[in-house]
């Protein structure tokens, strides 16, 4: 092809000149050109390799619908597969690549799939590779997969931002071409909030670039530059260009894709490149536009076969001419607009060819004027050329019978511009709407009832003339309006002035596959992108893949990045015709989101790497990590694991930190429990129904460790609650279970005990707390805190006080999980890093050790309490041997069902302790088992759920759960059998407390 | 040396970040630091009585209906849910006198001083980076002044209070506090904004 520049002409700027690269070449073009026109301007005919059959292929359009001129755009991490090169705005620098092909554009070698296509036929995949020839797949798919496809996606983290946000507003127009322009004005003056989004950089759709429309005496450019600056200088109006709207869903929420920096190299300082904005409104009004249809014919796909409007819009908007010598196939008046305004700007039409028997004698005229030689009741039958188009074959073509006639000539072409009428871009209705109407007047669909509050109008609704998109667009704009409660009044009345040549969308002979009576059978592409063929749809019909929903799924007809937009009415109209129905029985498929590909950075927006998701840190977390402390998540909070000195792994860490509290006294940050303010006159009562053991005898200034079940009777959370006042407590649960336990303990105050007067609230974040555990832990404490006596007598186990702690104020609580003599410090959440720190320095003389999760766990181990991995949504009470904690004198939640038959069985997982016979380190999730031979374990006992070495015996020590707990299986001895993980270890049964069994110690 | 440290002391330091443009930044984001917050909770028969202690106590109208918010002197009450309020001040004895005046069976006092970290968002596009969260329509026609929403950003619940057409008042979990500045500072990056002092 020999696409070149025209002299003048096109909405471009000729002084501002942009250099470009394709496939390593360097070229140039104007602002305001697009990719695809730039390279047309340059010559460049060949721009991809198709999907399958790796047949050469060129521009076919110039809009949103291209299923050919696929590029990667930019390189390295930023590189973007499958853009459509008639979408790109030219800037400067920018680098494209071809795709799909190896090892260059104009020598492919997979171009050899075409010997191979009788095999590549609709339903290849499922033909070859199921049944028995499955297993062949294993084998080829690195080479099928490598031979058909589109463009790769970078494999480095796209460097640029994205973001999202939400827009509301009371009417959104979809499209800003003359329909939507004029249904934003009557919004907009009717006083509704008009948002106008348009997925080109500039307003005016159809009218972009029109020289001969005229709208009230304005040229139309001016009409649409004036109603713009009228909207923009209106408070309520947005408008949003490069902002593509591909997808309606309930409730009036749409999406929204805008491109903010696509035109750029990089965006802007902080710019995102793009930004995903989910869109809510009262009405929409669906403003967007049509899409021309191709004609299906031998050799349709070969580069130079172009749309007709497409080829007649490059020279429109971009000044360039998409070839020298142009034959025109149409089967309605409009492309009879491109032939006659190609002419005009200079380009030879050899033909126009029309299987209709007459047009109206104005085209007549326009076309005898301007000497192009018109060729009624004839038909384009095929195609010749390798790279670029050469020849057309043209056939006589019986309308009424639809018979075509031995052919009797070629023409010479290097453009066939091709119109098979219009399809209305119903993507968004068909989203929020019910199945769409054919129109036999246009041989397309229309939107069907609207099950949304959405209207349509313009070339959307079918309505292709200029005056039926202004009057549909006032009247739908109005009409939204006033569903979001405005009053429109005064619409203007629109004087319309268009060219003779300028057709209209009737008049159709619905054409929509040509085929030669005899000679050569060749490809007839009805989807471009997939390769997808007019004999793939016969034979997806021949097979029973009848419905139009199975048809796409067979053959893959209007998938991919372009998702049908020129093949759907095509193929579902030549399934009607190998069905031998009608177009409408057939129906179409049902439009999804998105309407074009949408980023997933777009929709990711800025929840990616450090900010995926918030971090919980307790007021201390700066602390920890200036002493070093290797920080853990735990659910969203951040905790210490270890504070690890210099020379320690995390397990020698924590065995010194484990060991100074057994020896001397430990400080552990516990901010992260979960704390539940319970307050009112019917708190105790409240507290007695939710916990499983007594509450009603807790006195004021004192805590109880309480067992919390589900109403299932399983275990659910535990913790300790303090008495503060006569109707107030302050609940702790466990740190995974804060929010469970809440909103546990509202839903049964709104549902089960509506009457009772207790209010919930999480003061988790309110306070910050630290445990300080060890034989010198009473010393070192009091030696900060002299306004409350720490003594047993002063303090008794289990007991609250307030104290102060210099100039704040603190909860003293003595309570222990270490099972060592332990208090818990609790201080306001602002006065934590203080708590902290007077504690830090008032340890010095006691050699404080500060420890992590890793030791708390360690110490908790030791002493057989329960915690996370032992509550796991499966163990009873009893199982936990903490049946003793379960009342028979009260009801309570869970009581009812945890005394069914399956939770009180005797071979239950029970809790025990394992010791490792043999020194080696135990490992959470291993099964107990009796084999003693790793191949031959026998089934499975139990698991172990805790592991810990314990300083204390010296030993690796775990808690676990075992088939009939511990009656009968203590001493046993079993293997713990880690198959996943390897690992087969002799271990012993023990009872599940190893430490100060009678824990003397926390009480002295 | 005071021993409160408020839980953005370390993030929010005073400075100009992000684009910059000739009408200069977008916004200002200030850590607001109340003496004290506390949450307020009426039974279901002692709305009334409860409000007019508020009343009296604050000097100010209990607004009708839950998202809406009175200012006075003594500081602002949120309305958050039918006898639920928020009462945000500078006072730091108030906790006190509250506690004093409403007994249990009137209300519950729950004092949450300490639990949320207060950020101030102001300027012309203080709203826009609201939006990139909140999915709330924060048009001043559908969220006037004085309005109280609770809804979340970047996955963090926050409270906010509209002080005036371009002011946001926000409240956030303590612990969260630190993220979410890092996410809406962020998120304000491409309109500019200054840190000032805290409030």
């Amino acid at each position: 092809m020999s696409g070149y520049r025209l002299e003048s002409g096109g909405l471009i700027d000729r002084t501002k000149r942009l250099n470009f690269t394709f496939d390593g070449k360097s070229y140039s073009g104007f602002a305001g050109d697009t990719l695809a026109s730039a390279l047309l301007a340059n010559g460049v005919s060949l721009l991809g390799r198709s999907f399958k059959y790796h047949r050469p292929r060129g521009v076919y359009s110039a809009g949103p619908e291209e299923p050919n001129a696929l590029v990667t755009l930019r390189g390295g991490a930023r590189s973007e597969p499958n853009t459509k090169a008639t979408v790109v705005e030219l800037y400067d620098g920018l680098e494209a690549h071809s795709q799909n092909r190896w090892p260059s554009l104009h020598y492919d070698l997979l171009s050899l799939n075409q010997l191979a296509s009788p095999l590549l036929v609709a339903g290849f995949y499922y033909k070859t590779f199921m049944g028995p020839t499955r297993k062949a797949w294993m084998l080829y798919e690195h080479f099928i997969r490598k031979a058909a496809g589109l463009g790769a996606a970078a494999r480095d983290a796209d460097p640029d931002r994205y973001e999202k946000s939400n827009l509301f507003c009371d009417v959104l127009i979809v499209g800003a071409g003359p329909a939507g322009l004029a249904a934003a004005l009557a919004a907009a003056r009717a006083g509704a909030r008009v948002v106008l989004a348009d997925e080109n950089a500039a307003a005016g759709g159809a009218l972009r670039g029109e020289t001969h429309e005229r709208i009230d005496g304005l040229p139309a450019a001016d009409w649409v530059t004036e109603t713009l600056a009228e909207l923009i200088a209106l408070p309520d109006v947005t408008f949003m260009p490069r902002t593509t709207v591909y997808g309606y869903y309930d409730h009036n929420v749409l999406g929204a894709a805008e491109r903010v920096a696509d035109h750029m190299v990089t965006p802007d300082n902080h710019q995102p490149r793009q930004k995903h904005w989910t869109i809510r409104c009262t009405s929409v009004v669906i403003a967007t536009g049509a899409i021309e249809r191709p004609i299906v014919f031998d050799g349709n796909d070969r580069p130079g076969v172009i749309l007709a409007d497409s080829a007649r819009l490059f020279a429109q908007r971009q000044g360039v001419a998409v070839g020298r010598q142009v034959v025109v196939f149409t089967n309605n008046d409009s492309a009879y607009r491109a032939a006659l305004d190609l002419k005009d700007t200079g380009v030879a039409i050899a033909a126009i060819v029309d299987p209709r028997e007459s047009i109206s004698a104005g085209l007549q005229d326009a076309t005898q004027a301007r000497g192009i030689r018109l060729l009624t009741g004839h038909v384009v039958t095929g195609t010749k050329g390798g790279k670029a188009l050469k020849t057309v074959e043209i056939a006589p073509i019986d309308s009424a019978s639809q018979t075509v006639g031995e052919s009797k000539e070629w023409l010479a072409a290097d453009i066939l511009a091709v119109s098979g009428g219009w399809t209305p871009t119903i993507h968004l209705a068909s989203q929020a709407g019910g199945k769409p109407v054919y129109d036999a007047d246009i041989a397309s669909f229309v939107p069907g009832e609207a099950l949304q509050n959405w209207r349509a109008a313009g070339a959307c609704n079918g309505g292709f003339a200029l005056e039926a998109c202004l009057t549909g667009g006032l009247e739908a704009g109005a009409a939204a309006a006033e569903d979001a409660g405005f009053s429109a009044n005064g619409m203007p009345n629109y004087k319309v002035t268009v060219p003779a040549h300028a057709g209209q969308g009737g008049a159709i002979y619905p054409l929509w596959e040509v085929s030669r009576p005899n000679g050569p059978k060749g490809k007839k592409f009805v989807d471009l992108q997939h390769d997808v063929t007019a004999e793939d749809v016969r034979l997806a019909q021949r097979e029973g893949f009848e419905s139009v929903e199975h048809l796409k799924r067979y053959t893959t007809l209007g998938m991919a990045a372009d998702q049908g937009k020129t093949s759907n009415v095509n193929g579902l109209a030549l399934m009607a015709t190998a069905l031998d129905r009608r177009i409408p029985e057939v129906g179409t498929t049902r439009f999804r989101p998105p309407y074009t590909p949408v980023a997933l950075g777009a929709l990711a927006g800025r929840e990616t790497g450090f900010h995926l998701s918030p971090v919980r840190r307790t007021p201390m977390h700066d602390l920890h990590v200036e002493a070093g402390a290797d920080m853990l998540t735990a659910g969203q909070w951040m905790r210490p694991q270890v504070y690890r000195q210099a020379g320690e792994e995390v397990f020698d860490a924590y065995v010194r930190e484990a060991r100074a509290v057994r020896e001397g006294v430990g400080m552990v940050d516990v901010s992260t429990l979960g704390k539940i303010d319970v307050q009112g006159p019917d708190a105790q009562e409240f507290l007695n129904r939710v916990y499983s053991n007594g509450f009603k005898t807790l006195a004021v200034g004192k805590a109880r460790y309480g067992l919390m079940l589900r109403e299932d009777g399983c275990l659910f959370d535990d913790g300790t609650t303090w008495r503060l006042g006569e109707t107030q407590y302050l609940m702790t649960t466990t740190t995974a279970n804060a929010a469970a336990v809440l909103s546990h303990l509202e839903f049964l105050l709104a549902t089960a005990w509506p009457e009772m007067r207790v209010q919930v609230t999480s003061v988790t974040e309110q306070w910050a707390g630290v445990a300080v555990a060890g034989p010198k832990s009473r010393a070192m404490l009091q030696s900060a805190i002299k306004d409350l006596d720490l003594s047993n007598e002063g303090l008794p186990f289990m007991a609250v006080q307030s104290a102060s702690l210099g100039d704040f104020p603190v909860l003293v609580a003595r309570l222990s999980f270490s099972g060592e003599l332990a208090y818990e410090v609790y201080a306001g959440a602002n006065h934590g890093t203080a708590l902290w720190q007077k504690l830090m320095s008032a340890g010095k003389a006691f050699g404080l050790v500060p420890y992590g999760t890793e030791a708390l766990g360690t110490l908790r181990i030791e002493k057989g309490h329960v915690a996370g991995p032992e509550l796991d949504g499966r163990t009873t009470a009893k199982d936990l041997g903490l049946g003793g904690m379960t009342s028979r004198k009260k009801h309570y939640v869970g009581r009812p069902l945890m005394e069914r038959a399956a939770l009180t069985e005797a071979n239950r997982l029970g809790l025990v302790g394992v010791i490792s016979s043999s020194g080696t380190p135990l490992r959470a999730g291993s099964h107990l088992v009796e084999g003693r031979q790793a191949e031959h374990p026998g089934r499975s006992l139990g698991h172990i759920s805790s592991t810990t070495y314990s300083p204390a015996i010296d030993k690796f020590i775990a808690l676990a759960l075992l088939e009939g707990g511990l009656e009968g299986n203590e001493g046993r001895s079993l293997f713990a059998a880690d198959p996943l993980r390897g690992g087969h270890d002799p271990v012993q049964v023990v009872a599940p407390c190893f430490f100060d069994k009678e824990g003397g110690r926390m009480r002295d | 040396m005071t021993s409160l440290a408020c839980a953005l002391a370390e993030v929010a330091r005073p400075g100009l970040h992000g684009a910059t443009s000739e009408e200069g930044p977008g916004l200002t984001v200030t850590e607001l630091r109340p003496a004290t917050l506390l949450q307020l909770g009426a039974w279901p028969d002692t709305k009334d009585a409860l409000e007019t202690i508020l009343k009296d106590l604050l000097k100010l109208a209990v607004p009708a209906r839950p998202g809406q918010a009175a200012v006075s002197a003594e500081g602002k009450l949120l309305v958050t849910g039918p006898g639920r309020y928020l009462l945000v001040s500078h006072k730091a004895d108030l906790a006190q006198h509250l506690s004093e005046r409403i007994d249990i069976e009137t209300g519950v006092v729950t004092d949450l001083s300490h639990a949320r970290a207060g950020i101030r968002i102001s300027g012309r596009n203080a709203a826009d980076v609201l939006l990139k969260g909140v999915a709330i329509d924060l048009d001043i026609r559908s969220f006037p002044v004085g309005s109280v929403a609770q809804s979340s950003f970047h996955h963090v619940g926050v409270t906010f209070h509209r002080t005036d057409e371009t002011t946001f008042d926000l409240l956030v979990f303590r612990g969260f506090a630190v993220s979410f500045w890092e996410a809406l500072t962020d998120a304000a990056l491409e309109f500019g904004y200054e840190v000032t002092n805290s409030a």
